[in-house]
């Protein structure tokens, strides 16, 4: 069975008839849809990012209070790295969405908007990558000074937290990123999907 | 003539448009639905850009099908259709098994094409000439008529696969 593209434009010109006669959509049925659709999406923005990103400089601004706190100098670069993470993390995930809102779906032309959605898409892989293995390092690093903001930094010095520290510090690393992975599996599969169906 | 009025004539003048493109670039009737409500809901958003616009029916080409792509970001959980009649219409009722066929090869065949390809192709089947269709989607015209060939060739061999 063979229908070349001068076939399909008879089928479509028939098919345009038929869509052409429906019956038009109410005026309030539309505008009720629309404003339901608004409040949708600004409930959805402020919600999970910006209360994340909250989460996050919160934990910045109380560690940056407690660092003077500590006295150990590896404890004060691991603290140094875990706020630094917490700060640009979430700035990152701000900005990708600033970014989103930027593209006008009413200038910009449908070939800018394929070609931004594939950068999208690849940016998307590589930030859930990179997001996941500094969270990994993150869990891994706060630990220690932690250990010595509670009170008992002398806990560093002894042979069996180490042990029993890289013991769990593996153990968790394998266990979050399996779990994490698998959360993501799904998503990543059809952002893999969709940029192999690109041209 | 207020804001909102001028809206509502604008979408019931081309809801026909906007069921189109929700259909080329959905699998089904929920998807399809929801794609139609958020072409209307950016037209809302866009719709000031619309006034300054000298072709209503290019800049609506163009919001549908830049939704249409950036839709498809979003996974099937995130639907969010309100249910409503008059934007969907079931074509299959109307017609006869032998068309139905003829209908659901060409969907199948327009919906393997990349996400560009298969706006141009929508554009073409619409009755648009090259220079339009590289107005509404940002190519050159020469790039219109040579990706025009291409996708006659990948049709050509998509279809005799079956």
């Amino acid at each position: 069975m063979i229908m070349e593209l001068e076939e399909m434009k008879s089928i479509w010109g028939e098919l345009s008839g038929k869509v052409e006669n429906q019956e038009k959509i109410k005026k309030e049925e539309l505008m009720k849809m629309t404003r339901v659709r608004y409040k949708k999406k600004i409930g959805k923005i402020a919600l999970a990012e910006v209360l994340g990103s909250v989460i996050c400089f919160a934990f910045a601004i109380y560690w940056i209070v407690k660092f003077p706190d500590l006295k150990n100098p590896v404890n004060q670069v691991m603290m140094i790295f875990n706020i630094l993470l917490v700060i640009i993390l979430p700035v990152f995930s701000l900005k990708s969405i600033w970014q989103l809102n930027q593209l006008d779906l009413g200038i910009s032309h449908p070939s800018e908007v394929v070609n931004k959605f594939i950068r999208d898409k690849k940016r998307f892989w590589i930030v859930q990558k990179a997001g996941l293995f500094l969270s990994c390092i993150l869990l891994i690093t706060i630990l220690p000074p932690l250990a010595e903001l509670g009170g008992n930094p002398s806990v560093m010095t002894e042979p069996w937290f180490w042990w029993a520290y890289v013991l769990f510090g593996f153990l968790f690393f394998v266990f979050f990123t399996r779990m994490v992975i698998g959360h993501y599996k799904g998503t990543l599969k059809k952002s893999e999907d969709i940029l192999r169906e690109l041209d | 003539m207020k804001r909102e009025d001028e809206f509502i004539q604008l979408i019931q003048q081309n809801q026909g448009l906007i069921f189109k493109i929700a259909t080329i670039y959905t699998r089904d009737r929920e998807e399809q639905e929801d794609l139609c409500q958020e072409i209307v809901y950016q037209t809302w958003k866009s719709f000031e850009q619309f006034r300054n616009a000298s072709k209503p029916s290019t800049w609506l080409y163009r919001v549908g099908m830049n939704t249409a792509i950036t839709n498809l970001n979003r996974s099937k959980k995130q639907v969010t259709a309100v249910p409503m009649d008059g934007l969907e219409l079931n074509l299959m009722d109307e017609v006869d098994s032998q068309k139905e066929e003829q209908i659901k090869l060409m969907y199948s065949e327009i919906r393997k094409l990349g996400l560009l390809d298969r706006g141009i192709v929508f554009l073409y089947l619409e009755g648009k000439n090259h220079e339009e269709i590289a107005e509404i989607v940002g190519i050159s015209v020469s790039n219109v008529g040579t990706r025009i060939s291409r996708i006659k060739e990948k049709l050509r061999k998509g279809v005799q696969t079956y």
